[in-house]
């Protein structure tokens, strides 16, 4: 089976931009997914800092990065890890 | 630090149907003179009108001890400015005064509160006090009875507790069965007494709060008066140290997570990046929670050799409006703004050390919120827990 590892930022700019409501329906992802995702958090990914436009919040699925992650993009990215399509590989 | 911290901890709860209490509890720290001075005031009658009587007291006297005023002088000023009440054509309010000298010189004036007591090493000591009549009725205004004043000095020793209360501990539970006459002084005393025998490190906060809520025990949980206790403790200062913000030069980043590591106390994180560098520096993994417990204030996280790590700006925003709105740690929802000042209340020497590296992220114009600068964040916060909690603090920083 395949695994997903899910990090959420929970830092100032990703949480007023969003990170909040992520948070607040996590539980909905985590029973969606079950034991094929890991969640975990982070203090801040240093991602806000990066770049002209501020694309948080931010949550990175294997490692690969969300950007402007709402709780639909997240969805469509750990299933796509779970699909194994990311990082060009599945295919 | 050798000398000793002096903790002022205050409990009260106001007459049962009362929206204002008629005790009141004031307490000031003077930098340049190295004094606290607190007072205690009780008003004729309850709610607001005592309220009234007795912020009036409680803020002369502070005022006239603060600039030397004579004892006497001060007492006849306070029973002259007091309004006189319509229905008992008298103005009246009790006061204890206490100033605290250097941290150890204790003098106490007493006019009608019930004594004080002083616990040292396990026993109740009572000073040789001093009686002071404010002599000339006329000249004090229309006072109930020739006032006076007991006046009382001693040299505070380590682990001292100075506890003083309003008439509604005493007069507790006056007129049930169980006990006719009230709780009493002596029931006080005694209740005191075990209190600390049983747990030796009580604060100075635990221990009002736990005279007052046995006091509204046997008022059958119906306050019958304001019940108001106040207790000072002279002990060790207990040390918190709160790091927030990362240096200016990441060539610091090394001592800062070396004084943060060496510091001997609690200890704070506030802010992702702050906690990403110590973490780093040494070699520690953050573990973050995702419960969303509040909409507003992210949630915390945990380390090895940290206390608590919190968010940055949102979460010392919000510590800062508990404080100002006088908000009490235990009846806060759980959130890491309420788990910081829960840990800033049981400490009494607080040391910032703040990166002064500003988030070019948070300056951004597309922000829902605006972010203040985190060097003001914590000035403001450090003022706040000197004013209200008069804590020792200081801000260092990187």
């Amino acid at each position: 089976m395949r695994k997903a590892k899910v990090t959420i930022c929970v830092g100032t700019a990703c949480y007023v931009l969003g990170g909040a409501e992520i948070l607040s329906q996590l539980e909905e992802l985590k029973a969606a997914f079950g034991d094929k995702v890991e969640w975990d958090g982070a203090p801040c990914l240093g991602l806000c800092k990066c770049g002209k436009e501020n694309k948080a919040p931010f949550a990175t699925v294997n490692g690969k990065v969300v950007e402007k992650a709402t709780l639909a993009a997240l969805k469509a990215s750990i299933q796509e890890a779970l699909a194994g399509k990311e990082n060009g590989q599945g295919k | 630090m050798n000398r000793y911290f002096v903790e002022i901890g205050n409990y009260q709860l106001a007459k049962q149907g009362e929206l204002a209490a008629g005790d009141v509890f004031m307490s000031r720290k003077l930098h340049d003179s190295d004094r606290i001075i607190s007072v205690l005031s009780d008003g004729l009658g309850s709610g607001i009108k005592a309220g009234v009587l007795a912020t009036l007291t409680a803020t002369l006297a502070t005022g006239c001890i603060a600039s030397d005023m004579p004892i006497r002088k001060t007492a006849r000023l306070i029973m002259k400015s007091l309004p006189v009440c319509s229905e008992r054509k008298i103005s009246y309010s009790t006061f204890t005064i206490v100033d605290i000298e250097k941290g150890t010189e204790v003098r106490i004036i007493e006019y009608d509160n019930p004594p004080y007591l002083l616990i040292r090493e396990g026993v109740d000591l009572e000073p040789i006090k001093l009686d002071i009549a404010v002599t000339g009725r006329e000249s004090i205004g229309r006072h109930p009875k020739k006032p006076v004043l007991h006046w009382s000095t001693f040299k505070a020793q380590f682990g001292d507790r100075l506890i003083f209360f309003s008439d509604g501990v005493t007069q507790a539970g006056m007129g049930t069965k169980a006990m006719p006459l009230g709780w009493g002084l002596k029931g006080v005393r005694d209740f005191t007494n075990d209190l600390i025998r049983s747990r030796s490190d009580m604060s100075a906060r635990e221990i009002a709060r736990a005279i007052v809520l046995r006091a509204a025990y046997y008022d059958g949980g119906e306050p019958k008066d304001d019940i108001t206790c106040t207790t000072a403790y002279f002990r060790q200062a207990r040390r918190l140290l709160l790091a927030s913000g990362p240096p200016i030069h990441p060539e610091d980043d090394g001592e800062l997570a070396a004084i943060f590591s060496a510091f001997d106390g609690k200890k704070i994180i506030c802010g992702g990046t702050t906690a990403n560098i110590i973490a780093r520096e040494l070699k520690k993994r953050i573990r973050v929670s995702l419960k969303a417990s509040d909409p507003l204030i992210p949630p915390p996280s945990a380390m090895e050799g940290a206390d608590l790590i919190t968010e940055g700006i949102l979460t010392l925003g919000k510590v800062i409006e508990y404080i100002e709105q006088d908000f009490k740690p235990e009846s806060l929802d759980e959130n890491a703004a309420a788990m910081i000042l829960q840990l800033l209340v049981d400490s009494d020497a607080i040391e910032f050390l703040v990166g002064t590296k500003i988030n070019e992220a948070h300056q951004d114009p597309t922000m829902p919120v605006e972010l203040e600068i985190r060097r003001n964040v914590i000035k403001r916060l450090a003022a706040l827990l000197e004013e209200k909690y008069l804590k020792e603090v200081t801000v260092r920083f990187i």
